[in-house]
């Protein structure tokens, strides 16, 4: 048998091999990486990493029957153990079924991998792809799968405004953890904020690939972040609730797009409750006047809220006036079982 | 297996160590190489199969005949093949991908495939090796270097105690 073949095995094909492999946890790949060199190739090369990951957040969600609503995200949660004794902290890592009941499994217990002389400062800012974000003095990349982690540059932002240097406290960073699909770039995306006399906004974006950071523009935001939350991260965007000075009370969603690098904002605008027909419906107006219905199924079960109509979905020659189906002119009237709904137009 | 209309077609499987099967179309046809044989009118005769060994075909043929005999349910169908595949060995699992493999059959090449890694999954390096031929080409130092970096993957790995 010839020496060359990437793998050498007595009857099984590479394909095959790797076929095989694909099944297997990160802890017996790791392990196997010692098999021979060829191994230690193919568990190591990009196309079998990120074939592992997609089948395994494939089977995450055939598992759990969600689509999208995973996404490997790891719940978390620290704890110092012993305060007195100043003892090691235990990091609880699990995850949570979101079908039944909200119980969260323990499935791994991994002392983050840093000193720890002051735990307080320890916070979690972000996760993806099984990855998690750590803020520790310096922000750590972590994948707790493999146990590695890597320190990522800081963010140099510009030096803080003379007259503000004794409100330092007001300059708020938050940050955020992000994959970019189309480049295969997991990126950090880094927001300075300041309310304190001068609005102030800078963003920053880091990429693993090319290990540097980058500014963003962004002069035309002018809302103020709500809280300290890291965002949730839904389809290849990370989303937070900010609202502007114009319109105080009325948060709109602002999210940050990791393929695009940019910042946009999605006016929730005003929702209000409607009656329709028996069932309890939503109705939210967007910034360009399109007409959003939600309806509550089954009264009662939360999961049963649904879209059920969009005015913009809604055909110009069904109507004529494409005009008429915009903003407070359509007022839905009833809902019914099979999907029909009377609007009111006007 | 009788099809409730007309009369069921069978096919005559030769193995490798011309052993002959017979086996009713509509189960044989979940291999898509048989398949494609029965749609180009390739399988008047006898079907022959020369990468897979009479004892691998009778196991892959009770597969077919147990899976197509039950109804579209994924429930019932995946635990019908964790139990066929329970109470295989490892040279068994890995004859069965092979044929899986050759006769294009996508739902038992994933079960095999995942079946063979549920084998492995605590063994260790010396187990692997040995299972599936694969010669160890790094030096001492070289393994030893790659054992460290990988230290804590090292934790709980079953002891080989069968052959």
């Amino acid at each position: 048998m010839s020496g060359k073949r990437r793998i050498i095995s007595r009857n099984l094909p590479e394909e095959i091999m790797e076929e095989i492999l694909h099944n297997l946890p990160i802890k017996s790949l790791l392990r196997f990486k010692c098999v021979s060199k060829s191994w230690l190739f193919t568990i190591s090369s990009k196309a079998f990493i990120k074939e592992h990951l997609k089948r395994s957040i494939a089977e995450d969600e055939e598992k759990r029957g969600l689509t999208d609503l995973t996404n490997h995200k790891l719940i978390f949660k620290y704890e110092s153990s012993d305060r007195r004794t100043n003892a090691p902290l235990s990091y609880n890592l699990g995850s949570c079924c979101l079908v039944n009941k909200p119980e969260i499994t323990p499935t791994l217990n991994i002392d983050i991998p840093m000193p720890t002389p002051n735990a307080c400062l320890v916070n979690i800012m972000g996760s993806c792809n099984g990855l998690i974000l750590i803020k520790f003095r310096k922000l750590i990349l972590w994948n707790p799968s493999t146990r590695k982690h890597m320190v990522i540059p800081s963010p140099s932002f510009d030096p803080i405004p003379q007259q503000d240097l004794f409100h330092v406290r007001l300059y708020r960073i938050r940050y955020g953890l992000g994959y970019d699909e189309a480049n295969d770039d997991y990126k950090v995306v880094s927001i300075r904020q300041s309310d304190y006399q001068q609005p102030h906004l800078q963003t920053k974006v880091y990429s693993s690939k090319t290990d540097s950071w980058k500014e963003i523009e962004c002069s035309n935001f002018k809302h103020c972040f709500q809280s300290t939350h890291y965002g949730e991260y839904v389809n290849g965007r990370l989303h937070w609730l900010a609202e502007c000075n114009k319109n105080r009370g009325n948060p709109d969603i602002i999210s940050f797009d990791f393929k695009e690098e940019n910042i946009n904002e999605y006016s929730s605008g005003p929702v209000s409750l409607v009656e329709l027909g028996g069932y309890l419906g939503l109705m939210n107006i967007t910034s360009d006047a399109d007409v959003n219905v939600w309806v509550m199924k089954e009264y009662g079960a939360r999961e049963s809220w649904t879209r059920v109509w969009t005015s913009s979905d809604f055909g110009v020659d069904q109507l004529g006036d494409r005009s008429l189906c915009r903003g407070r002119c359509a007022r839905p009237l009833c809902w019914r079982k099979n999907g029909d709904m009377l609007v009111a137009f006007g | 297996m009788a099809a409730e209309t007309g009369t069921p077609t069978t096919l005559t499987l030769k193995s490798n160590d011309d052993e002959l099967f017979s086996v009713a179309e509509s189960a044989a046809i979940l291999s898509v190489t048989i398949r494609n044989m029965v749609e180009d009118g390739c399988a008047g005769g006898v079907i022959p199969l020369d990468n897979v060994d009479g004892k691998t075909l009778a196991s892959v043929i009770t597969y077919m005949n147990g899976i197509s005999a039950i109804p579209a349910d994924e429930e019932k169908k995946k635990s019908y093949r964790d139990k066929f595949l329970s109470d295989k060995d490892f040279e068994t699992l890995a004859d069965m991908v092979l044929a899986a493999n050759y006769l294009n059959m996508s739902c038992l090449m994933d079960a095999v495939s995942a079946k063979i890694a549920q084998v492995m999954e605590k063994k260790s390096v010396g187990w692997v090796r040995r299972k599936f031929g694969i010669e160890n080409d790094y030096t001492p130092e070289e393994e030893a270097a790659v054992k460290e970096e990988h230290k804590w993957t090292f934790e709980g790995v079953e002891t080989d105690d069968d052959n």
